[in-house]
């Protein structure tokens, strides 16, 4: 049973932020929330966990009303950008308030993530830099043990380091027991072997729900010498080319035809998600 | 089952201000019990204590005006429904208020009880008795004769307490989640609109004094009717309370994290 989000529309002012978004984020499933800065994406998950409310559309999760519902938030837990507990909090009282909430919370595994990425479990939440405060959303969202997580910009602030370590224990995670989760993320690059599915908004529109790997078989890279590559693309939908030295690599729409003529001294491979995200959301 | 985690988290939050308060009031009586030995043989010392439910009062106004923000937002963090935490909150207002109004008792039979063993030096009233028990009265300046404390005179001072601490803590309650929803523009038209009313309104009375004096005999009418005798006070005061309270859910309601 998924969540489910039909025809919803959020406007703040004149900015329309959300126009009839429909999406399915089904579970056991790990999901590519991307879209440009303002695209609407955190506004999409606020609204699926209540904290603001649509202006019209239904957010249903297994089956019941998603809003102002109880049981129905409690399989949903959201790491937002903006820190919700208050200042004066410490991290272990957070732990502890969060297996209030919700009974499945690990408190255990969420000390040992602290342990593992140094967080300092006696220090007050306001008081952690900006990568602590994420590391801190970071456990209390993978020791919850809900059936929904949803992620907004978990990464922010974190080094490199730490990312390793953030994706590390959530395959690991998601390994032992299945999931949704929702990585809401401007790192495409870091989250495109992670993703299965891949959800592209626009604008306050939904542009593709698909398969990564579908979303992918959709285009492809060739690289070579400028001149092949050059030829190569000639009369081909091409999203873009990257150049160093005499050495291009164009990103190409359709399916590598490599019988041409010109594609003798050319490499074909996989369509990078990044680049397709670039072409598919520019205006 | 988030309603009663709310209902602790709430409870919790207000816990270490309540504990901070009363040992500052049970530590004043302390230290003046310390003191007493040293004040002269000839002096006049006494300790008095009338109407502790007015301190606690204002301290229960200002607690409830600082809890809604934090604890609204953790609760949407937690995914408890604005129902939920208002749920919540009607229960640990209740509690609360029954908490202090049984404190303040405590308090005022402690120090009553000191007025036993020190004769004179120790003073102790309820605000209930003060307001309510034709009984208690000033002797001459700064000398008292309390009265007779009952079984019943403690019970009606806890319901007194209790209501009047409804009635404040719903009050101030309601203006924290009224802040909370206005934006900045609202927030300053608000807080200056305010004062600015009461300095608009006493320079209407003073260029217009006939309409002072017949405003005032209808304000003493009106005191008279709600809150001269402690059931009508009960009564107004769980009147406000409802009307607070159903004002501040129209509002929480549709709140959202800021």
């Amino acid at each position: 049973m998924p969540i489910k989000c039909e025809n919803v529309t959020k406007s703040f002012g004149q900015v329309q932020a959300l126009k009839g978004v429909s999406i399915t984020f089904e579970e056991g499933k790990i999901y590519g929330l991307l879209g440009r800065n303002g695209a609407g994406k955190s506004t999409l998950l606020n609204i699926l966990t209540g904290r603001i409310f649509a202006d019209s559309g239904s957010v249903t999760v297994d089956g019941e009303p998603a809003i102002e519902n109880d049981r129905a938030q409690s399989k949903i837990f959201l790491m937002s950008e903006k820190t919700l507990h208050p200042d004066a909090m410490k991290v272990r009282e957070a732990f502890r308030w969060a297996k209030a909430f919700y009974p499945d919370f690990d408190e255990d595994y969420a000390m040992n993530l602290a342990g593992d990425f140094a967080l300092n479990t006696g220090a007050k939440i306001a008081g952690l830099s900006t990568g602590y405060h994420s590391i801190f959303k970071l456990i209390l969202a993978l020791s919850v043990n809900v059936p929904y997580v949803l992620l907004d910009e978990p990464i922010l602030g974190l080094d490199a380091n730490h990312r390793e370590l953030f994706y590390k224990r959530l395959l690991e995670k998601y390994a032992e027991e299945p999931f949704a989760v929702v990585l809401s993320t401007h790192l495409i690059e870091e989250v495109a072997s992670l993703v299965e599915d891949v959800v592209i908004i626009k604008e306050g529109q939904v542009l593709r729900q698909e398969s990564r790997d579908s979303l992918l078989s959709q285009g492809y890279t060739v690289s070579g010498g400028a001149a092949a590559v050059e030829t190569y693309i000639q009369g081909r939908s091409v999203l873009g080319v990257d150049s160093l030295g005499g050495l291009r690599t164009a990103y190409v729409l359709g399916q590598p035809d490599k019988s041409a003529g010109s594609a003798q001294d050319l490499e074909f491979g996989p369509m990078d998600l990044q680049k397709l995200f670039i072409q598919l959301t520019n205006s | 089952m988030k309603t009663k985690a709310s209902l602790r988290y709430q409870l919790r939050d207000q816990r270490n201000a309540i504990l901070v308060y009363y040992s500052v009031i049970t530590l004043m009586v302390v230290l003046s019990l310390v003191f007493m030995p040293f004040s002269p043989a000839d002096s006049y010392f006494s300790i008095s204590s009338g109407g502790i439910t007015a301190v606690t009062g204002m301290f229960a106004g200002v607690l409830s005006l600082c809890t809604f923000k934090d604890c609204f937002l953790l609760s949407l963090q937690h995914g408890v429904s604005r129902k939920s935490h208002f749920l919540a909150r009607l229960g640990s207002l209740g509690l609360v208020c029954a908490i202090m109004a049984v404190g303040d008792e405590i308090y005022t039979l402690i120090l009553k009880l000191l007025e036993h063993i020190f004769p004179g030096r120790f003073f102790a009233s309820s605000l209930y008795e003060m307001i309510y028990c034709s009984d208690y009265m000033e002797l001459s300046s700064g000398t008292y004769r309390s009265i007779q404390t009952t079984t019943t005179t403690i019970l009606l001072s806890v319901v007194f307490s209790f209501f009047f601490l409804l009635a404040i803590c719903s009050f101030t309650y309601l203006v924290s989640v009224l802040n909370f929803r206005l934006n900045k523009v609202g927030k300053i038209i608000f807080w200056v609109s305010w004062p600015a009313l009461f300095v608009l309104l006493d320079a209407f009375l003073v260029a217009h004094p006939q309409f002072a004096n017949s405003l005032v005999p209808v304000l003493t009418r009106l005191a008279s009717m709600t809150i001269s005798t402690l059931p009508r006070l009960c009564l107004t005061c769980l009147a406000a309370s409802a009307v607070f309270c159903g004002i501040t859910w129209l509002l929480m309601r549709r709140a959202h994290a800021k």
